[in-house]
């Protein structure tokens, strides 16, 4: 609750400032101030499909289908990622060609995705805001057929972080069935505030799943009490079960 | 390694932007050609750890400079384009080179490489009653990850377009680790002493894509080869600060495969409104490896086992199918659904010698052969539906199910002789439910939610299980999960942009195991509740403000049978970012951005167990001045603060920076 006082007098703070400002200043904006191409204005979507048609067609199984493929006063639509589409319409189009590419440039994400943006400032983060990724190497923002054959050597969600983490996401000879409900079940990809991305850096992580109903103030594992070993640190210490993603040598995943 | 291709890659890009870059120039040139150059000098000064900076900054401290930015485009003659994109940051080891030569309707040749150095903070954990600062590695550990590609693609028209493309993709140096080592005080074990990798992975990718028209039929294939290899090191170490007496322990690991896919996809509108896709994919990955563990000194703790593998085997292969369809029987209405049909097989073997010691025969070393098998049936299903009559709205829903029957087969013989056998059939069934809509109510507005619940169930039946318990103890698992997306955007004035979006996500995991008499019960909760504001605003014509505030309220709590040890995770934070920039004059322009994230989720178990809850602030400010100091030239000075404090590592990570930036863009 502290928190949500804090985040309410910021707000109530800044707007403040901003009436301030606006009092003080001699006149305001005649365009909408995100068009996000200087001069360009917006087009319709019916414009975009003249060239555009097949990934107009196909957007619409996507996610983000649902939210903007609504043709309504151009501000919905493909300009709400790519910007204002009229100098890119009068230049004859082209790559990149007075139009947003959001593959290069997070900010029309971050638009809608105001958590997301958030989760990138926490001290562990995927470098996003450092330009060494992009939103587009893990999502599609236009979406995808809805099964495309291409989750190649990996379950699941694991084959978007395989891409980059093969060495955690290849077969072992005892595989670590958390697995099987993708890297996300411990890792929160986007950022985090305990290292490694994880959602959680103590013992929750793994016994959010490794319950078991003993004797009262007892955590007993299979047939195994692990009660003094859970006040030394984390399941996934020295000697302990070191090896988190699966093991070539121990079923218990200990190297 | 990495030196000759950064100095082949340069070679390479040099050559050419000297063959078709007509140096100098002013301006954009009539001729097609654009470009920009900047060129910068940053110098940062830390005091307190300076690990910990380099890891929350993604680069080094003291002096650093280079290209921050090279782009041009040039069309030559016979409608070829030319495009580079450079950058040179050293001694941050940030390079970028990405070259593309491309001819209108005919095709194009392109080459990139990208390296960053990925910077770890060497800092152990925090035990406040031991009266010891945190322990720190202090070896500056990095990582540098890059890839190198080259591609060439066909596009002209009426014939097949072809891409042919190589990856060399490569990690290479040492990453923090946090499987801590044990430190003893007189009895007392807390595991925080801090372990580090040595990592050498390079992975070389082969692949050809190729799609053609044929008639209303669209077919593509993608066909992929990629070799793998790692050499990694793992060094942990255990300290006992009452004898003096330390051990380590290396686990050296070794592991390649080669791995081959291919896909082969068709999709077709058999008429206006009906659009149908199917796809097969085979996929086949052997590998092999080797791991040997080496502890120094071996001793009799129960842990010390040595492991040499003379093999390790493992193979993979799968074989997916999938049909979608698409049907639009009026404009406002669509339904779409989608099947999938997997089945993959996982089988591994290692052959090792264990040295161990046992407390009644001491020192023994029995050959181990190990056996894995994985079978995987699964079947996904997708139906969904979108309705878009009502003006200015958007309806959805989507049911996704899936059923998965998977049999596992694990055994371990000891010279010959049966020590573990584990034969598990399991069967999980999972069912995923959206609906949604979005709105916009009125010129400006928009409403949009989305509510999505899902489930997973797993259920195991352990056949053969010789060492009851452990580590088949589950029978049973069920996930259940609420996520709850409410987004609220619009513009009171011309000049303000208000955005307000809430989430909601709850996971609840039950749990079933072989030793619980009264059944599931719930073995871990997660709630989260996130609120983001965000306010774009230009109140004056030369004044630009864009604000995000994010609270997000979490914790996980598992179940810990009434032991005081385990402690419920808080993971509450809250973070500010402000941006504001104001144009002085036509030529001059400022800029401040403010970031700021706390989060205050300390872990109250000092006594009964090791606290490694989140406790920090981040404070940073950045300010830019930039003025144009001619048609073509820009110059920016930036001046950065930063701030960093964490009471969870006994302040051990603390650090105060300040970041000066000059830079100057050249536009020709």
């Amino acid at each position: 609750m502290k928190h949500l006082r804090t985040f309410c007098l910021c707000i109530i703070v800044y707007v403040s400032i901003i009436l301030i400002l606006l009092a003080c200043s001699s006149g305001v904006l005649d365009s909408p101030p995100e068009s996000m191409i200087q001069g360009a204005e917006f087009v319709g979507i019916k414009t975009c499909t003249m060239c555009h048609s097949e990934m107009v067609r196909d957007f619409k199984m996507t996610n983000h289908g649902h939210l903007f493929l609504t043709d309504s006063e151009g501000l919905q639509g493909c300009e709400s990622c790519h910007g204002a589409g009229s100098q890119h319409v009068n230049a004859g189009g082209g790559r990149g060609v007075h139009i947003i590419n959001p593959e290069r440039n997070p900010k029309p994400c971050f638009r809608c995705h105001l958590s997301v943006k958030a989760e990138f400032h926490f001290r562990y983060h995927h470098p996003l805001r450092e330009s060494r990724i992009a939103c587009t190497d893990c999502h599609d923002p236009h979406g995808e057929d809805i099964y495309r054959p291409r989750k190649a050597f990996a379950d699941g969600i694991n084959a978007t972080c395989r891409r980059c983490h093969r060495e955690q996401a290849r077969p072992r000879v005892f595989e670590h069935e958390a697995l099987r409900e993708g890297c996300t079940v411990c890792h929160n990809p986007h950022g985090s505030i305990s290292s490694k991305l994880l959602d959680e850096r103590d013992t929750n992580l793994c016994l959010k799943c490794h319950g078991q109903i003993a004797s009262p103030g007892l955590v007993v594992l299979g047939s195994f009490n692990h009660t003094n070993f859970l006040t030394r640190g984390t399941c996934w210490s020295m000697g302990c079960h070191t090896a988190a993603h699966g093991s070539d040598v121990n079923a218990h995943f200990r190297y | 390694m990495p030196n000759r291709r950064k100095i082949l890659m340069a070679a390479i890009t040099g050559m050419i932007t000297v063959l078709f870059w007509p140096f100098p120039m002013a301006g954009a040139q009539d001729d097609g050609t654009a470009g920009h150059m900047t060129p910068v000098l940053r110098s940062s000064k830390v005091s307190g750890d300076e690990e910990k900076f380099r890891e929350d900054r993604w680069h080094d401290d003291g002096r650093a400079g280079g290209i921050e930015e090279l782009s041009f485009t040039k069309k030559l003659e016979n409608d070829i384009s030319l495009s580079f994109e450079g950058r040179v940051i050293v001694p941050d080891e940030d390079y970028l080179f990405r070259l593309r030569v491309g001819k209108r309707k005919t095709g194009y040749v392109r080459a990139e490489y990208r390296e960053f150095r990925k910077y770890f903070d060497g800092t152990g954990g925090f035990y406040a009653p031991f009266a010891v600062a945190p322990f720190e590695l202090n070896n500056d550990l990095h990582l540098d990850v890059g890839n190198v590609i080259l591609e060439g693609g066909l596009t002209k028209k009426g014939i097949p377009a072809i891409t042919l493309r190589y990856e060399h993709r490569f990690k290479e140096g040492e990453k923090s680790l946090l499987e801590w080592g044990p430190v003893n005080q007189a009895g007392t074990i807390k595991n925080i002493y801090p372990s580090f990798k040595d990592i050498d992975e390079k992975t070389d990718i082969f692949s050809l894509f190729i799609e053609h028209d044929i008639g209303r039929v669209h077919i593509e294939d993608r066909l992929h080869y990629e070799q793998f290899r790692t050499d990694t090191a793992r060094h942990d170490k255990e300290r006992n600060l009452t004898t003096g007496i330390a051990e380590t322990v290396t686990v050296n690991e070794n592991y390649s495969h080669d791995a081959f896919y291919n896909s082969l996809r068709m999709e077709s509108y058999l008429k206006e409104k009906l659009y149908v896709s199917t796809g097969y994919l085979y996929s086949r990955l052997k590998g092999e490896g080797g791991l040997r563990i080496t502890t120094i000194p071996f001793g009799p703790e129960p842990f010390d086992n040595n492991w040499v593998t003379r093999a390790v085997d493992v193979e993979y292969r799968s074989h997916t199918a999938t049909l979608n369809g698409m049907l639009g029987p009026s404009s406002n209405f669509t339904l779409y659904g989608g099947l999938q049909a997997e089945t993959a097989d996982t089988e591994g073997d290692t052959d090792a010698l264990l040295t161990a010691t046992e407390p009644v025969s001491g020192t023994v070393s029995p050959g181990a052969v190990i056996k894995s098998d994985k079978d995987k049936k699964a079947l996904e299903e997708t139906f969904g539906i979108r309705y878009t009559g009502l003006p200015s709205t958007t309806l959805f829903a989507e049911g996704k199910w899936t059923q998965n029957e998977i049999d596992l087969f694990e055994e371990e013989l000891e010279e010959g002789a049966l020590a573990f056998e584990r034969l598990t059939g399991s069967k999980r069934s999972g069912q995923r439910y959206t609906l949604g809509f979005n709105n916009s109510p009125f010129a400006g507005a928009t409403l949009s939610l989305r509510y999505r619940r899902s489930y997973i169930d797993n259920d195991y039946d352990h056949i053969t299980d010789t060492e009851p318990g452990y580590s088949a103890f589950i029978t049973a698992q069920d996930f259940t999960q609420d996520e709850l997306n409410v987004r609220f955007a619009f513009r009171p004035f011309n000049w303000l942009r208000a955005t307000f979006t809430y989430q909601l996500r709850a996971l609840e995991t039950d749990t079933t195991s072989e030793a619980a008499t009264d059944g599931s019960f719930t073995t871990g909760e997660y709630d989260a509740h996130i609120y983001s504001l965000r306010l774009a605003a230009k109140p004056a014509p030369r004044l630009q403000l864009t604000t995000l505030f994010s609270y997000r309220d979490a914790d996980t709590t598992a179940f810990d049978n009434g032991s005081p040890s385990v402690a419920t995770y808080g993971s509450d934070v809250f973070s500010a970012l402000l941006t504001a920039g104001y144009g002085i004059d036509d030529k001059t322009d400022v800029s401040m951005e403010y970031l700021f994230s706390q989060s205050e989720n300390a872990q109250k178990n000092v006594f009964e167990g090791l606290p490694l809850g989140s406790d920090y602030r981040q404070h940073g400010v950045l300010f830019t001045l930039s003025r144009q100091l001619s048609e073509t030239i820009r110059t920016r000075l930036q001046y950065g603060y930063y701030k960093y404090e964490a009471e969870e590592k006994g302040d051990a990570d603390d650090y105060n920076a300040h970041v000066f930036v000059l830079g100057l863009t050249y536009n020709f």
